[in-house]
């Protein structure tokens, strides 16, 4: 039976350890919203490309859902580790963390960040690449051909970040406020002091406003879609 | 940070500020850069294999068809076209085409500078040298029926060409009389009766508003009452060998030259043995998917004439 001068110095934690659930519900629940925000950003602003009289005209389906997937995945990448830093780590000598949702000014410049790096991220590398591998899965390229223009592009990244990317500019402003607002309330109703609120509320805002997205890019008319997306330039 | 109990005598709190998180940043970045190499090499090899796998079949039966091409008997290679081809191109036409261009040597190119199929057809790319030596890249699309069949080779890459085999070989000289055969036995009688606008009407629609305005009209009314074309479809004309007709441009201020013609622009010159004259030629013909029509306008002079020599 040892001593207690002998005891082995222990480690006590100052919270609680494991997975920081609260921080993965809504990096998650903004990153489906963000997801959202992003494909309806492309699709969109591929319909606003219509020059009169050309009519706009949603992409086939299996098209939509290629550019839609990419410009989601884009917002992944940014949204998830965006969230994550935002939310921040355990408090270690406060019992709330950061006190409370954080403004909508706030979430409209979190917002105009997340907005202007897909653009440029978007416009830059990956509809480039994206539009090299459909011209390849189709059959207009060859591999040499790919793997050169792929390397080039990834070259010319920062020259069509601006170029391609500027194309994004419009709909990608309208991202800002559709973004900046859904975060706004999804972060509320996760700050929420009911726990059960908090718990499935930020889902549920997340869910509902995602869908309420898709519906609005796929039943709204494409004319009226095309005007939004070009700020009614 | 932690807060460390080393005795309770002597409790010593303090705050150990950790290097950790810099580590796992670190290691996370390294590991994020390697799974994204690896990510890249991954897709672009299977994207390899995809092609090398999903155009195997096509690129083994153009090459069986391509050897039977280059070999002595090459009409044989015929029967391996798809049914649209032979709907497009006769046999005969395909005899005539290859005989145009001479004994050739074709190789596709490798794996890697194939495409994917689209709609069913793979597009293979490959070089054609012909018995003069000259290197001429061409195209082969292959189709699946029942097998992979040839649809299309071709070494004419401008211009929206079917099913079929189509070189721009010179046409051979049978060809050409036969062109100009055609083109005379329209012209002769509208020389005769003073009547263009029946020549013109003869000519295919396409091809009508150049041949109005160019030259030809012009030799046309020289030649009007000074000469008896009545028997012209009965006499074989005297034809020099054929050839391109060639024209070079500039670009302004010392901008590069290019040169069209090959395979497109015909000439066909030659002369009527008649008497007391001979009645000289000297006719344009342009390439049109799949025939070769009368093409006389700007900068491609056609002209009729009479005079002696024979081969002016």
């Amino acid at each position: 039976m040892g001593t207690i001068a002998n005891a082995q110095p222990t480690v006590q934690p100052l919270g609680p350890t494991g997975t920081d659930w609260e921080r993965v519900r809504f990096t998650a629940s903004l990153s489906i919203f963000g997801a959202i925000v992003g494909a309806s950003t492309i699709l969109v602003n591929l319909l606003s490309r219509t020059i009169p009289p050309q009519v706009p005209e949603h992409l086939p389906f299996s098209q939509s859902l290629y550019f839609g997937g990419l410009s989601a995945l884009v917002s992944v990448l940014i949204v998830v580790p965006g969230a994550w830093f935002i939310y921040g780590g355990r408090p270690t000598f406060s019992s709330c963390r950061d006190c409370g949702p954080r403004s909508l000014a706030r979430w409209l410049g979190f917002g105009s960040i997340y907005s202007g790096i897909h653009m440029l991220l978007l416009g830059g590398l990956f509809l480039p690449q994206a539009n090299l591998w459909f011209s390849f899965i189709n059959g207009q390229v060859d591999y040499l051909q790919m793997l050169f223009t792929a390397s080039d592009n990834l070259f010319t990244a920062p020259y069509l970040s601006l170029t391609v990317g500027l194309q994004l500019l419009f709909t990608s402003m309208l991202s800002i406020v559709v973004f900046g607002l859904g975060a706004f309330l999804i972060d509320r109703v996760n700050a929420s002091k009911d726990p059960k609120t908090a718990l499935i509320g930020a889902w549920a805002a997340s869910i509902i406003l995602s869908l309420a997205l898709i519906i609005l890019v796929i039943l709204a008319p494409e004319k009226t879609l095309a005007s939004i997306g070009s700020l009614a330039q | 940070m932690t807060l460390l109990h080393r005795s309770p005598g002597t409790m010593v709190s303090y705050y150990q500020e950790s290097t950790h998180n810099y580590v796992r940043i670190a290691k996370l970045t390294g590991l994020g850069i390697s799974v994204t190499l690896l990510t890249v090499i991954v897709f672009f090899a299977s994207a390899f294999l995809w092609l090398m796998v999903s155009t195997a079949d096509a690129a083994a039966s153009a090459d069986v068809f391509l050897d039977k091409l280059g070999g002595t008997d090459a009409a044989q290679s015929y029967v391996l076209t798809s049914i649209q081809f032979q709907e497009e191109q006769g046999s005969s036409r395909f005899a005539t085409e290859l005989e145009a261009i001479g004994p050739l040597n074709f190789e596709l190119l490798p794996v890697w500078r194939r495409t994917l199929p689209d709609n069913g057809a793979v597009g293979l790319k490959g070089t054609l040298e012909t018995e003069s030596g000259t290197v001429f890249p061409f195209v082969i699309e292959m189709v699946n029926e029942d097998g992979w069949k040839v649809r299309t080779i071709t070494n004419r890459m401008t211009g929206k060409i079917g099913p079929g085999a189509w070189f721009t070989g010179v046409p051979s000289k049978p060809q050409v009389l036969q062109f100009v055969k055609d083109t005379m036995a329209d012209l002769g009688p509208a020389i005769m009766q003073d009547d263009f606008v029946a020549f013109v009407d003869s000519l295919p629609e396409t091809v009508i508003e150049e041949v109005v305005s160019s030259s030809i009209k012009r030799t046309f009314d020289q030649l009007v009452g000074q000469i008896d074309l009545s028997r012209i479809a009965d006499i074989e004309p005297v034809l020099n060998p054929p050839a391109w007709q060639l024209i070079t441009s500039c670009g302004a201020f010392g901008g590069r030259c290019s040169t069209t013609g090959v395979g497109t622009r015909l000439m066909a010159s030659g002369y009527y043995p008649l008497e007391p004259e001979p009645f000289h030629f000297n006719l344009i013909y342009g390439y049109n998917h799949p025939d070769w029509l009368l093409d006389c306008s700007f900068q491609q002079e056609c002209s009729l004439s009479i005079g002696p020599g024979e081969g002016r």
